[in-house]
């Protein structure tokens, strides 16, 4: 899990110059003293201050105007999201419960926590994160639920009800013999409700439902503009690599050891056939390749209007084991959701462990990060476009074509510096393995490339229109590419993930 | 110049009528040229602890005791005498006198002139600093607490001086501690509520540290208190330094496990599994809250005024069950409930207390 990336990027950055830096402010904040500064959850209040929980349980509100810190609540375990729904009352996603803490008697300091939602299972497994938060249009909140590793087995008392599929409860016990029957458990394993779930919840925990399934490690959850949510998952087992997906209700993702809470399912996931899976399975909208873009991605969120020129309205979403973010452009072709992600900060700068973000009015992007036992960082980190550098150049849109794909920049680009595209394509596979190597890797040979309105789009052209494959992630590499003014591209290498075709 | 010498002559006397010697290391007084027991205790960097948990020596010994403070505080070693409590209180009257010190504490090396229980001192040893002191071990056997008496510290600083006859003499490590954040604030607020993986609990377990002294476990998931223990709170490191791959280790003696919920009896009548509902936090110390279909509970676990023991309320609400409620506490050889079975005639509040038992 921890195959970090980092070194990799470092040295590239060093390399040349770096455009990220260029345009974009990158400041550390210091961390409250005497605080383990590992940041599980991050949300914007509406006086515009943050409300970042700690590793160990702190809830404290940053205020950015004169950089300090004072704590709103102590004790949580492990809190891995959070929502402020006043500057007052806070719902946190803690490893037991959602939880909402409020300050009754207006010291500033909570003194109610309420449990708004715990009809859900624990094992004791480490593994079995609680992750969120985020809220729809009509105020209803979701949340993910891990799976459990067979690094570890289960503790002798669990809460909730234990699925009996699967390997016997006596062997699945944590301790030295542990090593002898973790093989037979499956690599991720859910055996109390509704380990490897997205939930819905409603904000005052008088009802929920089991929203999707399929999830391994689902580490961050976003809504758009429009009401569509999407949840990041990790790398491993039934996941070649690390996804983004569009979630709709009641649908399935992949990882099947969640299909044992499904209603009227019976059968030990791990005996399921693949072909059969597949056929359950509705496909990631983003493949994201495992050392090269994103190893562990976490949170997508939108970017405001206004505040990063160009970007308006465009998703971001964290990662953990490298220095960088990722941007992701939709491209829906009728119900299939696809499209193509982009780094975005990719710089030593930012630095690894960027697990939740949020945006403050002021058009502050905050990263704040966290480790626990991989590959990571720690504290928050402010990030601001430079004065000067609205004019930076950015892919805003890729759209497939019935011949390749169409490019728009937020810039005119100098048509010379095209002539270096290079496109592949590649598949992963979809077993109960732990990642894939990369699959049926080809170069895809390109008929043209031409610049129109006012050249700020560009078509490239396959040669041979075979190449358009369902279930294939295409890479398009755009170096040295820059604008007529001479600023070089900011993210230059354009990820596709292509399930339906125009 | 002149207060100077008086209060080196006031040193002097003190060190005469307490019978140690505290000198320049290297240079032991007359009749201590020959030792029996050369005893090195230091304390450790950042962790508020003395390496050495206890040691043994046999009465009327020679020693030579080396403190030595690697860390960024002042510390001191005072030797106690057993008191009352027979060496299980960590010199609790001498801590006392250096708390009515106030101001003038720091001038005195937070030392309470001739105190009673003060049988050797090291005195305020600054950091980087060390001194030895020469002693005769007391002829009377026992343990001898020793403490660092500057405020905040005895909690976790402290050890026994074992004085037998006939034990092994030698000295005996205690746990080094790795969390690097153990002695913070955050971690050694008290009160202090923590969810946290707790051993003999469910998953959703709750650590609370009533005061410096007295701390339980309640589980979350089943609604109920599991246990209660006495000494330092917890040690989190192994949940802490990772994935949460680990427990919290209990950093007492267990005083009571509690194996059922007191109101039992209640639950039976609900027939369904209680519920959480949260708690709600009063000068630090949270009051639980879950309910069945027919009741509401709440729960508050206080210390008593004088900190030794605990009271223990159950504020119960309903406006279906009006039927009696028992409620069945136990005690254990560690610890004593004031009614150990109560009913009350329908909804209400009933309070107990739970005090430890000294030992035997």
């Amino acid at each position: 899990m921890i195959r970090s990336i980092a070194a990799l990027i470092l040295a590239s950055c060093l390399a040349s110059a770096d455009v990220w830096t260029d345009a974009f402010s990158i400041e550390k904040i210091s961390p409250p003293p005497g605080v383990d500064a590992q940041i599980g959850g991050l949300a914007t209040t509406p006086s515009g201050n943050l409300a970042a929980c700690f590793h160990r349980g702190e809830l404290f509100i940053y205020n950015p105007k004169d950089d300090t810190w004072k704590q709103f609540a102590s004790g949580l375990h492990e809190p891995l999201g959070i929502l402020a729904e006043s500057d007052s009352s806070f719902l946190v996603m803690q490893r037991p419960e959602l939880t909402r803490i409020s300050d009754t008697d207006g010291d500033g300091v909570g003194d109610l926590y309420q449990t708004v939602f715990d009809d859900f299972g624990m094992t004791g497994n480490y593994h079995e994160f609680a992750f969120g938060l985020a809220q729809d249009k009509e105020g209803y909140i979701y949340l993910a639920l891990g799976t459990a590793s067979d690094g570890a087995g289960i503790r002798e008392e669990i809460r909730g009800r234990w699925s009996p599929i699967g390997l016997d409860r006596k062997y699945m016990l944590n301790g030295p013999e542990w090593l002898k029957y973790k093989g037979r458990a499956g690599r991720m394993y859910s055996r109390v409700p509704y380990r490897g779930w997205v939930l819905k919840v409603a904000p005052d925990g008088s009802k929920w439902q089991p929203f999707a399934s399929g999830f391994r490690s689902p580490e961050g959850l976003g809504f758009d503009k429009e009401g569509r949510l999407y949840v990041a998952d990790n790398q491993g087992d039934w996941l070649g690599t690390s996804k983004i997906f569009h979630v709709r209700e009641g649908r399935f993702y992949g990882h099947p050891a969640s299909l044992v809470w499904k209603e009227g399912w019976s059968r030990e996931p791990l005996q399921v056939a693949v072909a059969e899976l597949e056929k359950l399975r509705t496909p990631a909208m983003g493949l994201l390749p495992q050392g090269e873009l994103a190893n562990s991605p976490t949170e997508p969120l939108m970017i405001p209007q206004g505040v990063f020129g160009g970007l308006s309205e465009q998703m971001l979403i964290g990662e953990m084991n490298s220095p960088t973010l990722v941007r992701f452009l939709p491209d829906p072709v009728g119900e299939v959701s696809q499209g193509a992600a982009i780094p975005f900060l990719r710089t030593g700068a930012l630095g690894a462990g960027n697990h939740r973000m949020a945006f403050t009015p002021d058009g502050s992007l905050w990263v704040a990060k966290t480790h626990l036992s991989w590959a990571g960082g720690e504290g928050l980190v402010r990030v601001r476009l430079k004065k000067d550098a609205a004019d930076f150049i950015a892919i805003d849109r890729v759209e497939l074509t019935p011949r390749g794909f169409s490019l728009g920049f937020t810039q005119p680009v100098d048509p010379e510096s095209l002539k270096k595209v290079e496109i592949t394509r590649h598949t992963y596979k979809y077993h109960a393995g732990y990642g894939s190597p990369k699959v049926d890797k080809q170069n895809v040979a390109i008929k043209a490339t031409s610049l129109s309105a006012e050249d700020r789009s560009c078509v490239i052209n396959f040669k041979n229109t075979g190449d358009l494959k369902s279930g294939y992630l295409y890479t398009l590499r755009l170096p040295e590419v820059r604008s007529n003014s001479g600023k070089l591209l900011l993210g230059d290498t354009v990820y596709y993930t292509l399930h339906a075709k125009r | 110049m002149v207060q100077l010498l008086k209060s080196r002559i006031a040193l002097l006397g003190m060190v005469a009528l307490l019978g140690s010697l505290q000198l320049e290391a290297g240079k032991p007084p007359a009749g201590f040229e020959k030792i029996d027991q050369n005893i090195v205790i230091s304390a450790i960097r950042t962790q508020m602890k003395y390496d050495v948990q206890s040691f043994t020596v046999k009465p009327g010994a020679k020693i030579k005791l080396t403190f030595r403070n690697p860390d960024e505080l002042p510390h001191n070693l005072i030797i106690c005498t057993p008191g009352t409590s027979k060496g299980q209180d960590k010199g609790q009257e001498l801590i006392k006198a250096v708390l009515a010190l106030g101001a003038k504490g720091e001038k005195l090396g937070w030392e309470p002139e001739s105190h009673p229980r003060i049988l050797h001192s090291s005195g305020m040893i600054q950091p980087g600093k060390e001194t030895a002191v020469w002693f005769q071990a007391p002829e009377k056997e026992g343990k001898y607490p020793y403490v660092c008496t500057y405020p905040g510290h005895f909690t976790l600083m402290n050890g026994v001086m074992n004085v037998s006859k006939r034990a092994a003499v030698g000295i005996v490590r205690g746990k080094q501690r790795s969390d690097p954040f153990y002695t913070t604030p955050s971690m050694r607020q008290r009160p202090q509520v923590r969810r946290i993986f707790m051993p003999e609990a469910g998953p959703a377990a709750i650590a609370v540290a009533v005061n410096d002294d007295l701390h339980y476990c309640w589980d979350a998931g089943e609604c109920r208190l599991r246990y209660i223990w006495k000494g330092d709170f917890i040690d989190g490191w192994s949940v802490f330094k990772g994935n949460g791959n680990g427990l919290a280790s209990i950093e007492g003696d267990v005083l009571l496990r509690e194996e059922a919920n007191p109101l039992g009896n209640l639950l039976s009548q609900g027939s369904a599994q209680p519920k959480f509902l949260g708690y709600s936090i009063t000068n630090g110390l949270p009051s639980f809250r879950w309910k069945t279909p027919d009741f509401v509970v709440e729960e508050t676990i206080k210390p008593t005024a004088d900190g030794k023991a605990l009271s223990r309320t159950f504020d119960i609400k309903s406006e279906k069950g009006k039927y009696p409620i028992t409620i069945k506490f136990q005690s254990s050889d560690k610890l004593s409930v004031s009614g150990e079975s109560q009913t009350i005639k329908g909804p209400g509040r009933l309070t107990v207390t739970l005090t430890p038992r000294h030992d035997p």
